[in-house]
């Protein structure tokens, strides 16, 4: 479990990003809304274990994550994976980026590249493995981003923005590995506008405003609340 | 054009004391950027600046700095190293020393924002990391190490200073150019002069070269 105890972030320019968050992510998926700027992308690098929180505490399994020294640290941090909301490919083909999560932890290569394949195929990305970063729309490289993520099979998949690029046919594919993943017990935090996608997905909704939790619901109540304006115009 | 047997002498000591120096700052400077790009403190942002303000520094302060440390009455005096190349490489070092820190900085710490946490999201040591990051920098990495090995081949100072100008040991081409002029001996000095036009207008089309292809 990630769990934040009065998480308080300050960038170095002087932006309070987040103020005094308290929260535990213990849904197989959690959806953070809010507006543009309400500190999304922050949250999500803080429960990465990405950023250090300039007061309060990141706990991972009741462990603080940032008094524990470099081994542990690393071992918590491969639980972990945080998806850019512009994904960050590196040099080298697609295949070469996806082999990464695999090759930094010393698995053999030749068994690094079957993994890598075994999950381009099931995302329908066979036919990008030999592309370099600039041959991708940004949907494509949205989803060999999401294929490099996963591929190591981490706990926590934390998303940012994850269907901006994605068309729908992509949007669905992702979609239904989400599920999929989440039947093998993996959790899922994914910041997002799409309400639909949150009503759809997730078991708990937190919204953010300006650094602070607004609200924290359930999807049962945002579907019925979607539901409810749709029947009204179904009857008008 | 003369095109003795001193010449090549003196361009094949000039390309080996600068590339050896070039690589021994690297050696301190690579490593020092590296650690200033992944912090976020004051005292980061003073070594940075400190650095940046440095770049400008003139070869012969550098140069008479080095002397003092190295003279026979001076702290490292002993080392007996004052008029051989081992003091200029050690000199042309320390001058590009803060070019190098101060340019990789930027490098990294632009490289450390994007590829360093995903490298770290996706599972690297820190270790692991700083490769990956320097991986994807190379191209600019090199383009650093070509500005700052002109900036060595082109100085006059420190090799003026603590090599010394002697024939046949630390005779580098602008020592050499300097004292030809001096003598009246134009010929000589225009020679040695086109070369070193030639080599570092060369390192100039490189660096374009690469700056291009990484775009
Ligand atoms: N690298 C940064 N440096 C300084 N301020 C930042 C940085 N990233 C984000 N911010 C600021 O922090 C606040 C929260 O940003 P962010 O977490 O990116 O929000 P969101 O993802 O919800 O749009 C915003 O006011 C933003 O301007
Ligand atoms: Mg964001």
């Amino acid at each position: 479990m990630i769990e934040l105890q009065n998480v308080t972030f300050v960038y170095p320019n002087g932006i309070l990003a987040l103020d005094n968050v308290t929260l535990k992510i213990t849904d197989e998926i959690t959806i953070i809304m809010g507006a543009n700027g309400s500190g999304k992308t922050t949250l999500l690098k803080i429960l990465a274990c990405l950023y250090k929180p300039t007061r309060g505490r990141v706990l991972i399994d009741g462990r603080d994550f940032w008094v524990l020294n470099k081994k542990e640290r690393l071992k918590i941090r491969r639980k972990i994976v945080y998806i850019h909301e512009n994904p960050v490919l590196f040099r080298g083909t697609v295949l070469e980026n996806i082999m990464y999560p695999l090759i930094v932890r010393d698995h053999h290569v030749e068994e690094a590249r079957k993994k890598a394949l075994s999950i381009v195929e099931k995302l329908g990305i066979k036919h990008l493995i030999n592309r370099r970063r600039q041959e991708l729309s940004a949907g494509e490289a949205q989803l060999v981003a999401f294929a490099r993520a996963i591929v190591a099979d981490p706990e926590y998949i934390l998303m940012d923005e994850p269907t901006n690029a994605l068309d729908s046919e992509k949007r669905e594919i992702v979609e239904n590995f989400i599920i999929q993943l989440v039947k093998k017990r993996r959790k899922f935090v994914i910041a997002t506008h799409d309400r639909l996608l949150a009503a759809r997905l997730s078991s708990k909704i937190i919204e953010l405003s300006e650094g602070k939790i607004l609200r924290i619901s359930s999807s049962n109540e945002l579907l019925a609340k979607i539901k409810s304006i749709l029947f009204q115009k179904d009857e008008s | 054009m003369v095109l003795s047997s001193e010449v090549l002498e003196i361009t094949i000591r000039s390309l080996m004391i600068s590339s050896t120096a070039t690589i021994l700052s690297s050696s301190w400077s690579i490593p020092l950027s590296l650690r200033l790009s992944s912090s976020h403190s004051k005292l980061t942002n003073l070594i940075v600046s400190i650095f940046n303000a440095l770049i400008g520094l003139p070869t012969v302060i550098v140069g008479l700095f080095l002397y003092m440390l190295l003279s026979r009455t001076g702290p490292l005096g002993f080392l007996q190293i004052l008029y051989t190349p081992i003091a200029i490489i050690l000199g042309e070092a320390i001058l590009i020393t803060p070019l190098i820190v101060s340019l990789a900085y930027e490098v990294f710490y632009k490289a450390r924002v994007e590829y360093w946490e995903v490298a770290l999201t996706l599972g690297a040591d820190t270790y692991q990391a700083y490769r990956t990051m320097l991986r994807e920098t190379l191209s600019d990495v090199i383009i650093i190490f070509l500005i700052a090995f002109s900036r060595a081949l082109g100085e006059l100072g420190v090799a003026l200073i603590v090599g010394g100008n002697i024939r046949g040991f630390t005779r580098v081409f602008t020592t050499t150019i300097a004292l030809e002029i001096a003598k009246g001996n134009f010929e000589f000095a225009l020679t040695l002069g086109l070369i070193l036009l030639i080599i570092i207008s060369t390192i100039t089309a490189i660096i374009r070269i690469l700056g291009v292809r990484r775009e």
